[in-house]
């Protein structure tokens, strides 16, 4: 599914009231209408193609993900265009939303520890979409949830499971599996290997990525860390105050950014992790999370 | 069932206490029970009397083991001024008081529920601060005057349109359960406008608290829209808040309906407890006092219970803090290298 994104504003508070939570920025640019935390932002996504957003914490690259979802916090205000497979999102009405999530637009949240229900079994969490969208049986849902357990590599005793039973990157999976258990046309991943280790980070983008190319799907990637980013995609968008500095593919952007923030993150990502993800510790890593539930 | 188990002989520990507490209570006190219960132009004969006749010459620990012997077998002693079983009066003062709290309770649900839902999904601020005010308001208003409220609107005979008779409960009791249950209508109104607010402002800030996790952001990803999420995802996540809200609502009515009781002629518990105090019955207080008691600690037991079928994570806090010191829990996933 393409994605295209045309003169995105976003905006908190002001007239349309006050902000519940959201991307937390501390809003230069507090204007009538609120603070604008998103700024004339233009992004595409084609068809298959796997893309990236990079930008601080607060720069707004979150914003863009709810934006494009229908998921803003209440008093946010989107205006501009937000074209997903010939959908616009702004101003659609919340049923209209309703049926593009979960069915042509899969979501990763960056913590799953908060975002699965904790009071849902693993089984009961991932077919929730099919429950929503489609109309089949109850072995037929219960088939392709444990079809789908296999492919995150989590085994089927975890599919009675609660999220408070499963670790980190067992949650994320499920996560995952959430996401893609009705083939989506585009993930939304944002952030989805922040709260994790660096092992289990490669490990998630690694399937994350397998999954979606499989699927043929589309991918924006939403992280602040271009070590992450260089695995996950193949262009990507540097978010800076709340708009889009730079632009590219990533490789590029990797080798020699070019606006002093892109640097900083590049410089950042390789002190930290880059140096680390050659190291034959990690190389090595395999796929240990099967099973082992807490 | 170790939890069960657990909280069952916390409970029989607490009713040991409470009966310990209520019977040196009024032993304790200044004063003679006997003579307290004679009056005071009542002869020494008299009062000795009746120290007699209830046993209280015995000494104290066998008037306890007397006494608790009868609880346990359902006998709550003889009301000294009627001369009926306490268990009797008790129970005929309950058929009234117990379905009128539900009948309030089951009322505030109603009210606060919805409302309560209704604020967390309003969009507009003009709707937003329209229900905070009937919030603040429907708490607000005494339900004595509501209560007058209704009787003066619909009561028969001085009612603006009479639907409904506003005194007494129906001799014959539930045996005409329409007439009865008519008769409670009003007060069960008046008492579940009151706790309706508080329901409402409860789920409010229940669900809202909820909203603001992300777990109703996940149930929209998967495809449900924003009342859907409230509705199916919030409300179950608050509800074990709710429970308790309900709970301590339930408690509070025991004693709460009583002025709404005496509004409406209702010969209900409270009414039987103040005459029994009042007519220095304290043989009925002491038993009637030990029974509320008792089921306060029994709502609070089903609350607790209620809350574990809920919420799956206090099955595991509990598995953790009992088994800490085998070593046998929480350590799996680490192990498995997530």
């Amino acid at each position: 599914m393409s994605v295209e994104i045309r003169g995105l504003n976003v905006t908190i508070g002001g007239h349309a009231g006050s902000a519940r939570g959201g991307s937390g920025r501390d809003g230069s640019g507090r204007d009538g209408s609120g603070n604008a935390v998103v700024r004339d932002v233009d992004l595409t996504v084609g068809d298959g193609e796997r893309v990236g957003l990079i930008g601080s914490s607060g720069s707004g690259k979150s914003m863009i993900a709810k934006s494009m979802l229908g998921l803003l916090p209440r008093g946010a205000r989107a205006t501009g265009s937000i074209d997903l497979g010939g959908t616009e999102v702004i101003g659609a009405s919340d049923r209209t939303l309703a049926d593009l999530r979960g069915r042509y637009v899969g979501v990763v949240f960056q913590n799953p520890g908060t975002s699965l229900n904790p009071v849902s079994t693993v089984a009961k969490q991932i077919e929730l979409p099919l429950r929503l969208h489609y109309d089949l049986t109850a072995s037929e849902r219960r088939d392709r949830v444990m079809a789908m357990l296999d492919k995150v590599g989590l085994t089927a005793d975890m599919a009675g499971k609660y999220p408070h039973e499963l670790s980190g990157g067992q949650q994320q999976r499920v996560g995952i599996a959430t996401a893609l258990i009705t083939s989506p046309k585009l993930i939304v991943a944002d952030e989805p290997t922040t709260a994790l280790d660096s092992i289990i980070q490669r490990q998630i983008v690694d399937l994350l990525v397998s999954l979606v190319d499989d699927a043929g799907a589309s991918m924006l990637f939403i992280t602040h860390d271009f070590s992450v980013l260089a695995r996950a995609t193949t262009r990507c968008y540097v978010i800076d105050d709340g708009r889009v500095a730079e632009e590219g593919a990533t490789a590029d952007l990797l080798a020699s950014p070019g606006t002093p923030v892109a640097r900083e993150l590049v410089g950042s990502a390789r002190r930290l992790t880059l140096s680390a993800v050659g190291s034959p510790a990690v190389s090595s890593t395999v796929s240990s999370d099967r099973g082992g539930a807490r | 069932m170790r939890f069960l188990a657990h909280r069952l002989l916390l409970f029989v520990a607490a009713l040991f206490g409470v009966s310990v507490l209520v019977f040196v209570a009024l032993r304790i006190l200044p004063g003679d029970v006997a003579a307290v219960m004679a009056g005071t132009a009542a002869t020494p004969d008299r009062i000795a009397a009746l120290r007699t006749q209830f046993g209280l010459d015995r000494p104290l620990i066998t008037q306890y083991l007397d006494w608790v012997g009868g609880l346990l077998h359902g006998d709550l002693g003889t009301s000294a001024l009627t001369g009926r079983a306490v268990v009797a009066q008790v129970g005929q003062r309950a058929s009234l008081t117990f379905p009128l709290i539900i009948l309030s309770l089951f009322i505030a649900l109603l009210i606060g529920l919805p409302l309560g839902c209704a604020s967390v999904l309003a969009n507009g601020r003009r709707m937003r601060g329209f229900l905070h005010v009937l919030a603040i308001v429907g708490g607000a208003v005494p339900a004595l005057w509501s209560g007058l409220l209704l009787i003066l609107l619909f009561s028969r005979g001085t009612g603006l349109i009479g639907i409904f008779p506003s005194q007494g409960f129906p001799s014959e009791g539930w045996h005409n359960p329409g007439r009865a249950l008519s008769s409670l209508v009003l007060p069960a109104v008046a008492t579940g406008i009151v706790a309706g607010a508080g329901i409402m402002r409860y789920t409010r800030a229940a669900v809202g608290d909820v909203m603001d996790g992300g777990a109703i952001d996940m149930a929209m990803a998967c495809g449900m829209t924003r009342t859907q999420a409230v509705l199916r995802v919030g409300l179950r996540l608050a509800t074990p808040q709710l429970v308790s809200v309900a709970g301590l609502t339930f408690a509070q009515m025991i004693t709460g309906v009583m002025v709404v009781e005496s509004l409406f002629a209702l010969p209900g518990l409270g009414a039987l407890l103040i005459g029994d105090v009042g007519n220095r019955d304290l043989i009925a207080v002491q038993s009637e006092l030990f029974l509320l008691a008792a089921f306060f600690l029994l709502l609070g037991l089903v609350i607790d219970l209620i809350h574990r079928a809920l919420d799956p994570r206090l099955k595991a806090a509990d598995a953790t803090g009992t088994d800490a010191g085998d070593g046998t829990t929480g350590s799996a996933a680490s192990k498995g290298g997530e």
